[in-house]
Order: C-alpha cells, then structure tokens, then sequence
C-alpha cells in the first residue's frame, strides 16, 4: 500500500528544471509547480484536517513553506514526495498548535457530538449509506491523521511515528482504532 | 494454538497484528480459521480489509477556488519587473548610492570608536609593543588607507559542502564566504584562510542566521554571472566590496571592542545591506 496517492495518480512529470528555476527565485517556474502539486497538496491538508475550507489554508501555508525551503532541497528526492512531506508537517503542526494540551494523540477523543454518527439508520452493512470520505470527518483528529497517513497516503508505521512524535506501536493502535470506528460509522 | 479455535476475544486481540501482516502463520491460520465459522469476525475482516481497500483508491480532491494568488501574495521577495530595464539602472545607482553612504557612515563610526581614547583601555595600549603583530590588527584599517574588500573564508572552513547540502541546523556553524572574483565578492581577495571568524571576535547572531543564505545568493549569482550584462555585473561588484569593505571595518572594530553593542549594529547592518542587494541582483533579469 506504500505511497497510495503518489503511485495512484499520473506519471509525475519532470519538475527538475522548474525546482532548479524556482529554487533561485523564479515565481513563474514555481507556480507551474503549484499547479502540477497542488491537488494532491490539497487532498493530503483536507483528507487529514477534515475541512475543505481549512485544506485550503494549509495548502497555501504548505507552498509558502516550500518556496522559503526550496533553496535547501538537495534532490535526492523527487520533487513530489519532498512537498508532501512537508504538508504533511504543516498539517501536524496546525494539529498541535490546535489542540496544546493535548500531549498524546493516543489519548484524544472526539470533539464532535454532531457527527454522523449518530445519525439514525437501522439497516447494517459496510458501504451502503455514508461514504468513506464523510466517515473519515466522523474520526477524532488523531486518528484521522494516522489512518490517513497509513491508508492512505501509505506511509509506514515508523515513519508515522517520527513525524507524530509517537512510537510505531501506538500508530499501529490508533491504526486500528481508526478502521474499526469507520467501519462503526460506515455500518449505521 | 491452531488446533483450537479462537473465541472472538482472543481473535479480537489478533486483529491488530492479522491486518499489519506481522501474525506468524500459525496465529494467521487460526484467526482465518476463527473467521470461517464466526460471521462477526468474518464481517469485521472483510470491512476493514474493504475500508482499506477503499482508503488507497480514493479520489484526489481539487480546491474549490485558485490558491495561487494567495500564495504569490505571500512569497518573497518581489520580483524585477523585467520590462522596466530602465528601472533596472536606478535602482543599481540607488544601491550605489545606498552602499556609499553605509560605507561612509560605518568607516567614520568605525575610526570614532577605534581611536586609541585614553580610559577606555589604557593598559593594552601600553602593554603592547608595536612591532609585535597583536590578534586581529591586520584587519584594522585606518581611515584614508585603502579598503580591502572581502571578507574571506576560514581556513577550516566545514562550508565545503554545496549550498544545496545545508540544513537550518548547519547554518549556524558557517560564515560568511566571498569568492574571487565574483559576483559575490570584493574586489581585492585577502589572503586565502584569513578570516574575520578566526580572530577572537564572536560572530554576531544576525552574522550566523544570514551567513547561509549570503553564500547561497552568491552561488545563485555566480552561476547567473554569464546571463547578466556586464555593466549590470561590474555594478553589483563594486557595490558588493564596499558593503564587504564596511564589514570588514565593523568587524575590525568590534575585535577591539567586542562588547559593543552599537558595532555590533552596525556590522549586523552591513551584513543586512549585503544580502539586500544579493536578493535583489539575483532576482535581476538576463540580458536580452
């Protein structure tokens, strides 16, 4: 499952010559990035803070990171999955100026009485009524993070752990914890 | 352990394990085997096998409006229009004139503040004989003489690596760094593992913070030296040594007294002003 969305969409094209031209200060060079990046920036900030209206915050907040970083991008990467990452830091720093009390993700519970989930519904079975995509807003924000890096962003588990300040185990708990709520909230 | 069916409890306890792959084949064997004959377990397995499943195939998402204009509002630093080429040569002859009269100000301060008065330090003055070379006293430079230009590199200087190898922990370990010739630098190289940072003075905090990103312009600049116009680059030169030569004045001053706040200042500025204009003539258009 590693890197769901980096493998599932198109062949990315070469972006070295507008990093190397962007890098030096070229804004047209760097907006030609923004548009070949920015949906999939996009869906990672949504996907991982459940608000559309907020992924487009961070989704600007994540290129301005860029074009400050850009200087420091060795290349050793492609140009893709360095941006990603750093939305993905965005993402996880909005997330912990949010909620600073909260020192553990583990420990978090849902903010929200309102959700879906208790919508009323009689009949069981997995995919009938809400989609994946309105149960993913129904998880607690920890979890939503992890399940979202894990399945679908297919980061592993360590990797989840160093960017959450976590260990493996408890991504692999909230993992967990994370599936078996969507799938409570997929069934009602 | 496969020889016995698991109660839902126990498979419950699996699950965890089951989906990450991490289950030794017997313990696989036995939640499969659990599953076959429980249509709870069953169920739970197939829905989060599906949710997974689905996970990895949802769709990208688009924004429901162009980010990019916020974004370009919020990137630095602005670019040179390249139409205005006019505009171009006023504002070299700004920083000219910007860099003159930093220079001016920075070396007058510098002989104020650097002339031997008395109390301040009385018994260094006397202790030192004169034909004895004292830490740093090549760096001082008299008003009236001439200016050397550039503030070189340390002789162990770790900045080999590219500017592309640094990191924001990295940076605070370099220095200031100026080729010759080039873009970046003076014109009158001082003498090669002569640095400014060698000598007792403590580099300034603005001096760590912006060393970084002043080696970085003047490789973009170096590099772009052949696509500028050569008057456009001669310009940029002399500017670049005088606000090096004011450096270089600053940091004389503040060996002597590195207490000082206000040279700390001024050097601190003049660091400024350099990757000021660096910014600025990076960012200058090719020639057409």
């Amino acid at each position: 499952m590693g890197g769901a969305v980096l493998t599932s969409s198109p062949a990315p094209h070469d972006d070295s010559a507008d990093v190397m031209l962007a890098a030096g200060g070229d804004r047209k060079a760097f907006e030609r990035l923004y548009r070949s990046h920015v949906n999939r920036v996009f869906t990672l900030c949504t996907r991982m803070c459940g608000s559309r209206v907020r992924g487009e915050e961070l989704t600007q907040d994540v290129f301005v990171r860029a074009w400050e970083k850009l200087p420091q991008f060795r290349g050793d990467a492609q140009f893709s999955t360095w941006i990603h990452r750093v939305a993905v830091n965005i993402v996880l720093t909005d997330r912990k100026n949010e909620a600073r009390n909260r020192k553990r993700m583990v420990e978090e519970e849902p903010e929200r009485n309102d959700t879906p989930l208790q919508l009323a519904s009689t009949t069981p079975g997995y995919g009938d009524r809400m989609d994946i995509m309105a149960a993913l807003d129904t998880l607690p924000p920890g979890a939503r993070q992890i399940f979202v890096l894990h399945d679908v962003q297919g980061y592993k588990h360590e990797e989840i752990a160093e960017m959450c300040g976590i260990t493996a185990g408890g991504s692999k708990a909230q993992l967990h914890r994370a599936r078996l709520l969507l799938r409570e909230a997929l069934t009602r | 352990m496969s020889e016995k069916l698991l109660t839902c409890a126990e498979c419950d306890e699996l699950l965890l394990d089951y989906f990450e792959g991490e289950l030794d084949r017997a313990r696989r064997g036995a939640v499969e085997a659990h599953a076959s004959t429980c249509a709870r377990c069953h169920s739970l397995i197939q829905d989060v096998n599906g949710i997974r499943s689905e996970a990895a195939n949802l769709p990208e998402l688009a924004p429901s409006r162009d980010l990019w204009q916020g974004i370009e509002s919020r990137i630095q630093p602005a670019v040179v229009p390249i139409a205005a080429r006019r505009t171009v040569h006023l504002s070299h002859r700004l920083i000219g004139i910007a860099a003159a009269a930093l220079v001016v100000v920075s070396s007058s301060i510098t002989y104020v503040v650097s002339k031997p008065s008395g109390p301040t330090k009385p018994r260094r003055v006397v202790e030192q004989p004169r034909d004895i070379p004292v830490p740093g006293a090549s760096d001082e430079i008299p008003s009236g003489e001439q200016m050397p230009a550039a503030v070189s590199q340390p002789a162990a200087d770790p900045g080999a690596e590219t500017p592309s190898q640094e990191t924001e922990r990295s940076a605070p370990s370099r220095t200031p760094r100026v080729r010759q010739p080039s873009l970046g630098g003076g014109t009158s190289p001082g003498p090669r593992g002569t640095s400014l940072a060698s000598t007792a003075a403590p580099r300034t905090a603005a001096e760590s913070s912006l060393a970084p990103e002043i080696e970085q312009l003047q490789d973009m600049l170096q590099q772009r030296r052949k696509q500028l116009d050569p008057s456009t680059v001669k310009i940029v030169e002399d500017n670049l040594a005088l606000i090096d030569a004011a450096v270089k004045q600053a940091r004389a001053a503040l060996q002597r007294d590195p207490a000082s706040g206000f040279l700390t200042e001024r050097l601190d500025e003049a660091l400024q002003k350099k990757v000021e204009l660096l910014r600025t003539a990076a960012l200058l258009p090719s020639r057409s």
